[in-house]
């Protein structure tokens, strides 16, 4: 039988997991300072930001048992999956039971024992969604990120408050909560082949099962690919880039069906509740579907960039053209969310609503602001210290929420300069990014 | 100079991890070479710094005359490549693939890839993600070959192919070759492929080209003799030049690196016994260089 013990080792050795773990115990540490203290006004955002990295850390777990499950050891030593499965449990425990401890300790919290219910339910949830996540595809991904990342825009304590106004809610999942987690262990510690999750568990990478899904005659591919050759100028070389994406405009399509149902739901979950008044959790709503549909239509191009880059065209140009790409693809992005914005809200909400909430300000530094977080996230995939990429990203997120949270008290003179300040900055990074990008050497 | 790759003192070195060191190569127009070296040595760093895919941290590498890691796209047109588990874009048909490649190209030889194609059984309606690996290891050699390159650079290009597969591949590189000049460099582990295409051949070692030159070079330069010696040999016995040995009593084997005809009446002067001197195959002088 495999030691528990040292399946601990693998978490307890993890620099990431350790450093998640200590994220949230350091988090966890501010509220309960903040609390004592009585300042109240930074309560909201910790919370939100305790969250992320719970949910980090949850994330992280499934990742690492996954890695467990479909190891050749797995396989081989009885009763491995067991442990690890019972293990992994148990670290989900312990978070659980500091966090109990935690949230008991201050006195006057609202509705302890819901909040909790809620937030375990959160975590366990993409715990294990991850731990599957092999089988689901990329765009599936994104969705149950994006709608992750709806929970966290519409902060915590809203949730909650949502949580205790809905009859049943509560019970409901209670009882999800409790039956996923018995069913989880149970199936994994008698895991055989066989099982109808078994070739699913096996399915790793994610790269490669995603590939091989997206290989099959599903995907849109065009009739006729012009010759690159004649293309003259930028944006039509680009386009030729775009033309072989085939699929990922398929994928697209997807993430802005899929974004517009979140749209729809959200506007019907916030009505009444004043989210919209909320101005970073609309504008990061609005600020993500154009990245994604970016992201998800240019990464699989870009993803094979030694065969591009082998090509009879210079780094120089390719930098122009896959940036122009992006660009391009990013300003369709936003014009349907745009659209999507301008429609729905203005029907079901009233165009006085949206001028009172400052919505098309917040549309337009969608924009500005996307093409700079872009112009980041390419940045960030040329650096191979998970550190470096962890002070980008914490800056990143830093400054723009602090643009953001700006936004309501600018003048129009304010705002327009500002937006052009923010452009510029955002086209200059951009140009770095990608020629950065390109340079890139293209591992052995 | 003639020469299609030019390395000078050229260093590559990941984080604390010397890959390549001092390597020094010079590849003439028209050559076909072999890459051999044990897995790790390099070879694929060395493939992809000749294409400018890695840049290297030290010394000179010139490709087609430019500075590899710059090159133009000039340059790049003239340059045919194969890598290891080649399979992009797998949302593609094989057809659309070609359709994309040969876009890039003013100069593609349509008829030659329509031909590869058919003999080679690739269906151009097939997604590129679902064709096996040695199917996607044909086209990826097809499409190297659509645009008529100077230089063609194959990393492990037979690994994933049956053995029909494989001879025709041999055979279509002594065609290309013999139709126009072209420079073939290749890795490979597959010795046997290697002599039977290559004229020469290059040893990896130690982040640094061992051996480079003709393979009956080679052949010739590399021996084993075997010693039966009038009285006991000793254990250190030999000197420079000595890849292996294995000594019992009286009689020993030996491999030695820089082996010529006036070394055998020294040796039979000096042991007072019969000698024998054996060839070796490409494989063995591969196992006994690399040991």
């Amino acid at each position: 039988m495999t030691s528990l013990g040292a399946i601990f080792k693998l978490y307890r050795g993890h620099p990431l997991f350790l450093l998640l773990s200590g994220a949230l115990v350091g988090v966890m540490a501010i509220i309960y300072f903040l609390w004592s203290q009585r300042v109240y006004g930074w309560i909201e955002d910790m919370m939100t930001l305790w969250l992320i990295v719970w949910m980090c850390q949850a994330f992280l777990l499934g990742l690492l048992l996954k890695r467990q499950v479909v190891s050749p050891l797995a396989g081989i030593l009885p009763g491995y999956r067991r442990d690890v499965a019972l293990v992994a449990l148990a670290i989900l425990s312990i978070t659980g039971t500091a966090t109990t401890a935690w949230i008991v300790s201050m006195p006057g919290w609202l509705h302890p024992d819901r909040a909790l219910v809620v937030l375990s339910f959160l975590c366990a949830l993409t715990y294990l969604v991850t731990v599957v996540i092999a089988y689901i595809s990329v765009p599936i991904l994104v969705f149950l990120s994006y709608g992750t990342l709806l929970l966290l825009v519409t902060r915590i304590l809203d949730i909650l408050d949502m949580v205790m106004h809905v009859r049943g809610l509560f019970e409901g999942l209670v009882g999800v909560l409790g039956l996923i987690l018995v069913a989880f262990v149970w199936r994994m510690a008698s895991l055989r082949e066989g099982m109808a999750e078994y070739p699913y568990l096996l399915s790793w990478p994610l790269y490669r099962s995603v590939s091989t899904a997206l290989s099959q005659d599903a995907a849109y591919v065009p009739a006729h690919i012009p010759a690159y050759a004649q293309r003259k100028g930028l944006a039509a070389q680009s386009l030729h880039w775009a033309r072989i994406e085939g699929a990922a405009a398929g994928q697209s399509g997807l993430v802005f069906l899929g974004a517009s149902g979140l749209f729809m739901g959200y506007i019907m979950f916030s009505q009444g509740h004043g989210f919209y008044a909320k101005p970073y959790g609309n504008f990061l709503f609005l600020v993500m579907v154009p990245l994604f549909i970016t992201l998800m239509a240019n990464y699989r191009v870009m993803a094979y960039r030694e065969h591009a880059l082998m090509r009879p065209v210079e780094r120089e140009s390719l930098t122009g053209q896959w940036g122009m790409l992006l660009a391009l693809t990013l300003g369709a992005g936003w014009l349907l969310v745009a659209s999507l914005v301008v429609v729905v809200p203005g029907m079901m909400l009233g165009i006085s609503y949206m001028v009172g909430v400052k919505i098309w300000v917040y549309l337009f530094f969608t924009l500005v602001f996307s093409q700079m977080l872009l112009a980041w996230i390419v940045y960030a995939t040329t650096l191979s210290n998970a550190f470096e990429v962890g002070a980008h990203c914490l800056f990143c997120i830093v400054f723009v929420m602090g643009e953001v949270w700006s936004i309501p008290s600018l003048t129009l003179p304010e705002l327009v300069s500002q937006a052009a300040l923010s452009a510029a900055i955002g086209a200059w990074f951009g140009r770095v990014a990608y020629d950065r990008w390109c340079r890139k050497e293209v591992a052995p | 100079m003639n020469n299609v790759i030019h390395a000078r003192s050229v260093d590559k070195a990941y984080g604390n991890k010397k890959v390549l060191s001092g390597l020094d190569l010079d590849i003439a127009s028209g050559t076909v070479i072999g890459l051999l070296g044990r897995n790790g040595a390099g070879k694929t760093t060395l493939l992809k710094s000749v294409l400018g895919l890695i840049r290297v941290d030290k010394g000179t590498l010139m490709t087609m005359g430019e500075n590899a890691w710059e090159l133009s796209a000039r340059g790049k047109s003239r340059i045919g490549y194969v890598p290891q588990g080649y399979r992009p874009y797998p949302w593609l048909q094989a057809g659309q693939l070609v359709e994309h490649t040969a876009s890039f190209y003013p100069r593609w030889n349509a008829e030659l890839v329509e031909r590869l194609l058919r003999e080679w059984t690739i269906d151009k309606a097939a997604r590129v993600g679902s064709l096996s690996e040695g199917e996607a290891q044909k086209l990826a050699i097809i499409l190297a070959l659509g645009h008529e390159p100077d230089l063609l650079v194959f990393d492990e290009p037979v690994a994933s192919l049956d053995p029909v597969s494989r001879r025709d591949f041999l055979r279509m590189i002594l065609e290309t070759v013999a139709e126009r000049p072209c420079t073939v460099f290749f890795s490979t582990h597959i010795t046997s492929d290697l002599e039977r295409v290559a004229d020469t051949v290059a040893v990896l070692k130690s982040g640094a080209i061992d051996f480079c030159g003709g393979l009956d070079e080679l052949k010739d330069m590399v021996k084993r003799i075997r010693v039966r010696a009038s009285g006991v040999i000793p254990q250190d016995f030999g000197g420079v030049g000595i890849l292996s040995r294995r000594v019992q009593g009286n009689d020993g084997v030996f491999t030695v690196r820089g082996y010529s005809d006036s070394l055998r009446p020294l040796l039979e002067r000096n042991v007072g016994g019969t000698i024998e001197v054996e060839d070796l195959n490409l494989e063995e002088i591969f196992l006994e260089m690399t040991r």
